[in-house]
């Protein structure tokens, strides 16, 4: 009887077969098998444990002032030397840790939730709708990212917030448009008339059918956004917008380095190596998914 | 007993040069049990008048009547219980399936959603139609990218008999597989046929396949049906002239007898607006001034029917 025992066998591991089966799982290990995106993952879960470590060891605080000590070069007492103002300039770093990942992430994730939503309203309806998201993207996009970025900066005043509004919508006309391409190649596969034929509604078609089938691009596209998100920050600090002293944000740090980098060239290295280190290991994790995500490489 | 028919059809687009008149005013009827061949070359509307038959398009004009009920215009409500009656197989069977969604899921949510299964019934529903369709146990868990052309094509047949169809509509559902796969999957759509009662529609341009499977035949042209005959009639006496060349195209094995190929010459009318004359006089070797007026489809006796003004001094 190997076809019942078969029957009895499948039953039992059904719901272990069911998870070790699907395409979460297949993501999951493809994506630990890539020893770049592990790479790429544990530096920013290391920058994460060393931000969360800040009180424990960093023996100064980030804002303590000591002009006596300023300028100092990396050194036992202060591993990254100290700034201008005498502050240590590794207590910076690992506070600005939180700053530099949460405004890239928040930012994305804020985009990213907003294009889906038009992103789906245009692809998906398409005619007039679709045409007037679409020229509304053609706009903001049509002004240089920075420019853009300043100027909201400038009308909702500086800080954590603002920025954050700043950043995620320069990169919400890109979603819409990838997620409106996506949608339109996809309705116009044979399965989502089947699941018209099979009684599923607009909304069903939508979510079960059409964007799991959109949405690879779309976190590939936002992991890789998360680095430019940051660069973004880093760059608006260094304009002296953004987050403001004396929160420690590296780009305002790289900033106030850069006119001692001749005599001091630790003040601007220190914060440039870290914001190049962590944009790396996005675009690593990006590049991870990438591979991760196509259904067609599975084995 | 008639299960469809169809009266005066029109399917028509907009595009930004006019309307294009995919199917033109297509008067049809199926019987119930039959398999109704729809044949033509690429773009004459065959596709548009299944999907529209069946309400995934809608008309632009006439009728659909469905066992004695105009099903036209429906209601969201009648248009549910339409679909669980009339089903779709498709030909592409790499766009077919939902690539995130396994064999299983596939299979059971129709069951889910229009026959509303639940637990063990479900399952057991899903399993049933599984082996019917001869999916192998081991691939019940599988995604459509792990599977060749023809399983992929049975899952999607296997999702079409959930719903428990009258009529299924069969867009070249053969047309992308390779010759020996063709046989497995016709021979498994003939076989749920005697089993369950079915009628097909079997949309095509292979001719050796709808002889094969086919009560009847419609021959297609620029959307608009112009012959309709038995399987044997049409092959042993074609009438139309459209039909002759179609025929005459199928290669022959027999080196003795190569068949004489009528070549048509000049180019296919524009669908886009066309004039009400015959639409294939443009290529026609018998065309001459009647052609002028539009063609009526015209009984020939024993069911054939053409659309030719010259039908009776061709046949």
């Amino acid at each position: 009887m190997p076809d019942k025992n078969q029957n009895s066998k499948l039953d039992q591991n059904k719901t272990n077969r069911h998870w070790k089966e699907s395409n979460l799982y297949f993501t999951m290990s493809r994506l630990f098998h890539n020893k770049l995106a592990v790479t790429g993952m544990l530096i920013i879960l290391s920058l994460i444990i060393l931000t969360l470590l800040y009180p424990v060891i960093c023996k100064y605080s980030y804002s303590l002032v000591d002009p006596f000590n300023a300028y100092q070069t990396p050194s036992a007492e202060h591993i990254f030397g100290t700034d201008t103002l005498g502050r240590d300039i590794f207590s910076r770093i690992v506070y600005g840790v939180r700053y530099s990942l949460s405004l890239g992430f928040v930012a994305e994730m804020l985009g990213l939730a907003i294009g889906i939503v038009f992103g789906c309203i245009a692809g998906y309806f398409g005619g007039m709708v679709d045409t007037i998201i679409l020229r509304i993207c053609d706009v903001i996009q049509s002004i240089p990212g920075i420019l853009l970025c300043i100027c909201i900066s400038q009308v909702l005043g500086s800080g954590f917030f603002s920025t954050v509004l700043a950043l995620c919508f320069t990169g919400i006309p890109q979603v819409v448009r990838l997620l409106r391409a996506n949608i339109l190649s996809v309705r116009e596969q044979e399965f989502v008339e089947a699941a018209q034929a099979i009684t599923c509604g607009n909304i069903r078609i939508m979510f079960k059918h059409i964007l799991p089938n959109c949405i690879a691009p779309l976190i590939i596209n936002s992991s890789n956004g998360i680095g430019g998100k940051i660069m973004t920050s880093a760059s608006l600090s260094f304009l002296g917008l953004g987050v403001q002293e004396p929160l420690p944000e590296w780009g305002a740090m790289l900033s106030a380095g850069k006119n001692y980098f001749r005599y001091y060239p630790h003040l601007v290295i220190v914060p440039g190596i870290f914001i190049a280190i962590t944009i790396l290991a996005f675009n690593l994790i990006g590049d991870g998914l990438r591979d991760a995500l196509d259904p067609k490489l599975r084995s | 007993m008639t299960l469809l028919e169809v009266e005066n059809l029109q399917k028509y687009f907009k595009t930004p040069n006019g309307m294009l008149h995919a199917v033109d005013g297509v008067s049809l009827s199926i019987e119930k049990g039959h398999t109704v061949g729809v044949v033509g070359e690429s773009g004459c509307g065959k596709s548009t008048l299944g999907r529209t038959m069946i309400h995934l398009q809608e008309s632009t004009g006439g009728k659909i009547i469905y066992q004695g009920e105009d099903i036209t215009h429906v209601s969201s409500k009648k248009l549910k219980e339409i679909r669980t009656k009339m089903q779709i197989i498709f030909q592409d069977p790499y766009s077919l399936l939902n690539a995130r969604m396994s064999v299983k899921d596939t299979v059971e949510e129709p069951l889910k959603l229009a026959r509303h299964l639940r637990g063990a019934e479900l399952d057991e529903e899903a399993r049933r139609l599984m082996e019917l369709t001869g999916i192998d146990k081991r691939m019940w868990l599988s995604y459509p990218h792990e599977l060749d052309g023809g399983r992929r094509q049975r899952v999607g047949i296997a999702r079409a008999l959930a719903m428990n169809p009258e009529f299924i509509v069969c867009d070249e559902p053969v047309s992308a597989l390779d010759v020996s796969i063709q046989a497995q999957i016709l021979n498994l759509l003939q076989d749920i046929q005697e089993a369950r009662g079915l009628t097909y529609m079997f949309v095509t341009h292979d001719m050796s396949v709808v002889k094969h499977i086919a009560t009847n035949i419609c021959v297609m042209y620029l959307g608009k049906v112009v012959e309709f005959s038995e399987t044997k009639a049409l092959f042993s006496n074609p009438i139309h002239p459209y039909t002759k060349a179609l025929l005459s195209a199928i290669p022959s094995t027999d080196i003795d007898h190569p068949t004489q190929r009528i070549i048509l010459k000049g180019k296919i009318t524009s669908p886009i607006d066309p004039a009400p004359e015959c639409c294939f006089a443009a290529r026609c070797n018998y065309a001459c001034d009647r052609c002028r007026r539009p063609q009526e489809l015209r009984k020939m006796g024993n069911g054939h029917m053409v659309a030719c003004c010259r039908a009776e001094e061709l046949g």
